[in-house]
């Protein structure tokens, strides 16, 4: 069994969010998905994308779907945290195709319920727009109440987390080591973190103000959220760790070590945010999902 | 007299850089045949992972039908009994040829397994069904990742002059996985009621 060629199929050109190379919906149903994946990728950071083709060239909906999805990069690089929704329109196929970081939250028997429910049953009755909206909605539920993505990448990621284990550990010898010799230095050195209540200093930090709805955020809401995704306790948009320069005052202290930071620069414009109109952030996937027709 | 030993140093010093090169390059080729090597084995690891997991997902899957499909015990027990069969297995040889017979059953299962029209009602059945045809995929994902890491490894030590290197250290290529008998062929279902 030899598969045709990578190159001599056309897949349709990668953007996020709905890929309608077979021109099924309407504007408006577009701009409603589009709507509705760029909430869940604001809110969790998954990624949905939504293609339909007219046929599959030949190839099994599941190789489609899969070419697809990694060459398009669906979900977030390293945590792999996509879903594509392909339905081929000549070949009346559908396929969910979940990524490696969401193949616990959306196991293959959910997506084959979703694809039964949401998709064939209206995709019998040409209600195609429909069918993709309800979908992407209830995948989107089904992210948001499971907020712990696992993340089953096989990435060689894990070589990383021991390295930073090992910096961390001597991150934290050598701040022990800058208090120790801190009375050696004068002032006029250059600042540490223990340093006097005169110096400025800059850290990173969350801001104390919520940059969307302007509310006052206070660190002790901040400390009762789960230590990865802040979000604005009045709005509920995640916020982001940003470089905080001041006057060092002992009651809002912040010990930072020297590396903490380098993930997050800011509120910077980018694809971390939900737009339709990019491009996927580099996720793959290892053939989970559920296929079906109508 | 000093020109003549200033060539000679010359063409010593590009003998010895040109050595130095040679030896340089015989090392990084091997090392790369081992990186590829490598990569070969943990894809092959990969497919075992999928072919544990079809493993542990099949007990369920016939216990749930069995009630609803009286007629189909031939079927069923052939599922299992090739299961066991895979379970057993010792070399990896082995595993392969149990794992290709028991997709051919497992295939013909779910064929059959479309016309019971209250079995499909059944949503435990049906995730159930949507579990071991995503596990079969991903277990035909992982064949094919394999096959492209075993394919890139043998044109590496086949190409030359990576192969004299190859033949040095001895490496020959590595088995690719190939359809099973009988798997381009449907699953024919003959209902006698």
């Amino acid at each position: 069994m030899v598969a045709p060629s990578v190159m001599a199929v056309s897949y349709p050109s990668c953007q996020k969010y709905v890929m309608d190379s077979a021109g099924v919906l309407t504007s408006a149903e577009i701009a409603k998905i589009n709507d509705k994946a760029a909430a869940v990728e604001t809110a969790s950071g998954a990624e949905i994308g939504v293609a339909t083709v007219k046929t599959l060239e030949g190839l099994s909906v599941e190789e489609y779907a899969l070419n697809v999805f990694n060459s398009c990069g669906i979900g977030k690089h390293g945590k792999d945290n996509g879903v594509l929704i392909l339905t081929a329109m000549d070949e009346h196929k559908w396929r969910i195709e979940v990524g490696y970081g969401l193949e616990g939250t959306i196991n293959d028997a959910k997506a084959g319920m979703i694809g039964r429910d949401d998709i064939t049953a209206n995709f019998k009755q040409e209600k195609y727009g429909e069918g993709l909206y309800s979908a992407v909605d209830r995948i989107g539920n089904l992210i948001a109440n499971n907020e712990t993505n696992q993340t089953m990448t096989v990435n060689p990621d894990n070589t990383v987390s021991y390295i930073s284990i090992a910096v961390s550990v001597t991150g934290v010898f050598l701040g022990l080591l800058t208090l120790i010799g801190s009375p050696f230095h004068s002032s006029s050195d250059s600042p540490s973190f223990f340093g006097d209540d005169d110096e400025t200093y800059e850290e990173w930090a969350y801001p104390r103000i919520c940059p969307f709805c302007k509310h006052k955020i206070l660190k002790k809401e901040l400390d009762k959220q789960p230590k990865q995704n802040k979000v604005c306790p009045n709005c509920g948009k995640p916020l982001q760790k940003i470089m905080r320069r001041g006057k060092h005052s002992r009651t809002d202290y912040v010990f930072v070590p020297w590396y903490a930071g380098s993930s997050s620069g800011g509120y910077s414009s980018g694809d971390s945010g939900g737009s339709s109109g990019g491009s996927f952030g580099g996720g793959s996937s290892g053939g989970g999902g559920a296929s079906g027709g109508w | 007299m000093s020109e003549f030993l200033t060539a000679i140093a010359v063409i010593l010093l590009i003998v010895a850089v040109a050595g130095i090169g040679a030896v340089a390059w015989f090392f990084g080729t091997g090392n790369s045949f081992v990186a590829k090597g490598l990569a070969v084995d943990t894809q092959w690891a990969q497919v075992e992972n999928q072919y544990q997991r079809r493993y542990d997902l099949i007990p369920n899957l016939v216990n749930t039908v069995k009630g609803y499909m009286k007629y189909e015990g031939d079927t069923l027990s052939k599922v299992t009994a090739l299961r066991s069969q895979w379970g057993a297995a010792q070399t990896p040889d082995d595993k392969i040829k149990y794992s290709g017979q028991l997709e051919a059953a497992i295939s013909k299962l779910l064929v059959v397994m479309e016309n019971y029209p209250d079995l499909k009602a059944n949503t435990q059945v049906t995730a159930l069904m949507d579990e071991l045809a995503g596990t079969e995929n991903r277990i035909a994902v992982e064949r094919m990742r394999y096959n492209q890491a075993a394919q890139d490894y043998n044109t590496a030590i086949k190409m030359f002059p990576g192969s004299i290197v190859a033949g040095m250290y001895g490496l020959s290529p590595k088995a690719l996985f190939s359809a099973t008998e009988g798997a381009n062929v449907a699953p024919q279902v003959n209902f006698t009621v």
